[in-house]
């Protein structure tokens, strides 16, 4: 159907202006500082000095440690990211069938750990995870263990608080993403003869994929970037690229080298971005 | 292609949703071996309701369903074998015609190589063999139509439920679809449950007729019975257009409207009110002075009849003339004329008969 309207291209372009202005000088001025940063030279010490130097880039893709750093990155990530997809799932699916007008602020409650900031989030988790918290405590108490189960400093302790933080923006993108699914079509699977269990992996479960897609993108991104949790709940322990920038920016104050790990970073973003979309095509056929 | 065709009883059928009235009370009805059903009432009416109750949708409050004498009351959706055509059609987005088509058969186990050949004789059934790898939303109304048909009908089911399956399409296919399911129903000889708002659509394909009024049945008949005997003023306002008339007896027992007496076949004890219910068709229209005294206030010519509006002393009623039939064609609103119809074409009813 053609659309009558006059296109107004210049009302369009003005009225994105405070956008692209925010944009501008939210994320791209400060991403070309860090790439002009990156190519700085170093000197002991911490002294910067302008320059032109591949140094940081080179250690980058040669030293095995960033190598490690990556992929470990990488795991916690999709480990988290799958965890808050195998919780938020069936969170989201009951929100969204929901018919009752507390529906709203089950919606909320959902989402309202977004509400609590990260670092008081991870100090609650401390209290409940840690070698005198409460599960170590109830354990002992019941005489289950003689000594504590390490839950925190550790990856366990990371996946945990990666996960309940991940959860809420899960639990929303896959609400955001479930709209294709109708209670009809798996009304019409099981007069068909399909087993509840057969509705779920024939209908719900294949019309849901680009919600899943969609949530585990960007929980995954999210997870990345996280640097919050895995500082306090990895107790330094946990190294992650995330950890590795703050750690090369502030303690060894090597900005040209946190800045390279920062582009890293983003690059590693294009590319799951890029494979994210084409799966989301794909799935959504 | 065959399919089954079972005995449908429903038993006391019930349904409570804890709030209001019931949406469905009582419901006694049985279905024969091959016979096309209609459940035809106003929305809200519970029609949908016992439709899914029948399909396992939804849970009976009371009551029991038989199938051939086989209790499914608590059998599990999936295990009734029971084809559903939904009002939206339900078609599975992310699958092809031929899947949609297949889903049953496979969630029954057939070979491969049956399903095939069963698939592609159900879907030359509804006429659309060479769309296989179509994807629904790539079909028309009326093409998805027919797929939803196959697909409920190539599981072989022992009863076929049609939950207002052409109020999506536009008119001219909705008649088509109506003598194409119909015709399809003959063939198979398959027991079927057919839920519309339509009266016409119930009238004209339905071998009988269940009026349902809110939660209960009204009336049960042929057609013919339905439109041409109505069991109460709900129904006949309900099934077919019908005029309704204020009447009391007199002291002679004859029906009086503003004091003229109506021609009805019966009489009545003296001062009893009663409602006089006349299809507009059976309306005359003729010179003053011969039955009640009306003026034409309108007259609406609507293509295949012509609707002639009528007031007189405390009465109001539209006469309807096929256009063919040129005695109309004198008329002017303003004129005064004779309003009469037959006493064997007048429906009395007690008043209050609808209960409320």
């Amino acid at each position: 159907m053609a659309d009558d309207r006059p296109s107004q291209p210049g009302l369009a372009a003005t009225l994105s202006l405070p956008a692209i202005a925010a944009v501008s000088l939210g994320f791209l001025l400060p991403v070309l500082w860090l790439a002009r940063m990156s190519v700085n030279p170093t000197e002991p010490g911490g002294v910067l000095r302008e320059g032109w130097t591949a140094n940081q880039y080179v250690e980058l893709f040669t030293d095995s440690f960033y190598a490690e750093l990556t992929l470990a990155s990488l795991q916690m990530s999709a480990t988290a990211t799958l965890c808050a997809l195998l919780v938020g799932y069936p969170i989201a699916l009951f929100l969204y069938r929901l018919e009752s007008r507390w529906k709203t602020l089950l919606v909320l409650l959902a989402i309202c750990p977004l509400l609590v900031s990260g670092v008081v989030r991870a100090y609650g988790w401390i209290v409940i995870l840690g070698d005198a918290g409460w599960i170590n405590s109830m354990l002992r108490g019941a005489g289950l263990i003689d000594r504590p189960i390490r839950l925190v400093n550790n990856h366990i302790g990371v996946t945990i608080g990666l996960t309940e933080s991940l959860l809420p923006y899960m639990t929303l993108s896959l609400l955001a993403g479930l709209g294709r699914l109708d209670r009809g079509l798996e009304e019409a699977a099981r007069t068909l003869g399909a087993s509840p269990l057969r509705t779920f992996l024939r209908i719900t479960l294949p019309l849901s994929l680009p919600a899943v897609v969609l949530g585990s993108t960007i929980c995954f991104m999210l997870a990345v970037s996280a640097f919050v949790t895995p500082r306090l709940l990895g107790g330094g322990r946990v190294l992650l690229l995330a950890t590795e920038i703050y750690e090369q920016a502030l303690v060894t104050l090597n900005w040209p080298l946190a800045a390279a790990i920062a582009m890293a970073l983003l690059a590693l973003f294009s590319v799951v971005l890029v494979a994210s979309g084409r799966l989301q095509r794909r799935v959504a056929e | 292609m065959t399919a089954g065709g079972g005995n449908l009883v429903l038993a006391g059928l019930r349904k409570d949703y804890g709030v209001g009235d019931p949406a469905v009370d009582r419901l006694d009805l049985e279905i024969a071996k091959g016979e096309f059903v209609a459940l035809l009432g106003p929305s809200g009416c519970g029609k949908t309701t016992t439709l899914r109750m029948i399909a396992g949708l939804v849970e009976p409050s009371a009551g029991r369903i038989l199938l051939d004498g086989d209790d499914l009351t608590a059998k599990p959706v999936h295990r009734r074998n029971i084809g559903m055509v939904f009002q939206n059609y339900a078609l599975f987005p992310h699958m092809t015609v031929a899947d949609n088509v297949a889903f049953g058969l496979e969630m029954r186990g057939v070979a491969a190589t049956e399903i095939r050949d069963r698939v592609a004789e159900a879907l030359a059934l509804v006429r659309l063999t060479g769309f296989e790898s179509r994807r629904p939303k790539a079909l028309s109304g009326g093409q998805q139509q027919r797929v939803a048909l196959a697909r409920a009908l190539v599981i072989r089911p022992d009863l076929l439920l049609l939950d207002e399956p052409l109020s999506n399409l536009d008119a001219k296919l909705r008649e088509e679809m109506r003598g194409e399911i119909r015709e399809i129903q003959k063939r198979l000889g398959i027991t079927t449950v057919f839920v519309t708002h339509d009266q016409a659509e119930a009238l004209a394909l339905a071998d009988r007729i269940a009026v349902m009024e809110r939660g209960r049945l009204a009336q049960l008949g042929s057609p013919e019975e339905v439109y041409e005997r109505p069991a109460t003023p709900f129904v006949a306002r309900f099934v077919g257009r019908i005029n309704a008339l204020a009447a009391a007896a007199g002291g002679d027992g004859r029906l009086r409207i503003g004091g003229q007496p109506v021609p009805t076949g019966d009489l009545r004890p003296a001062g009893t009110k009663a409602t006089v219910m006349i299809r507009p068709q059976h309306i005359t229209l003729s010179q003053p002075g011969i039955s009640l005294l009306a003026r034409v206030t309108g007259i609406t010519y609507v293509g295949d009849v012509v609707q002639i509006a009528v007031a007189g002393d405390g009465f109001s009623v539209v006469a309807e003339r096929g256009t063919a039939d040129s005695s109309w064609r004198g008329l002017a609103v303003g004129q005064d004329v004779g309003v009469g119809w037959p006493a064997s074409s007048a429906l009395v009813f007690p008043e209050n008969a609808d209960g409320r």
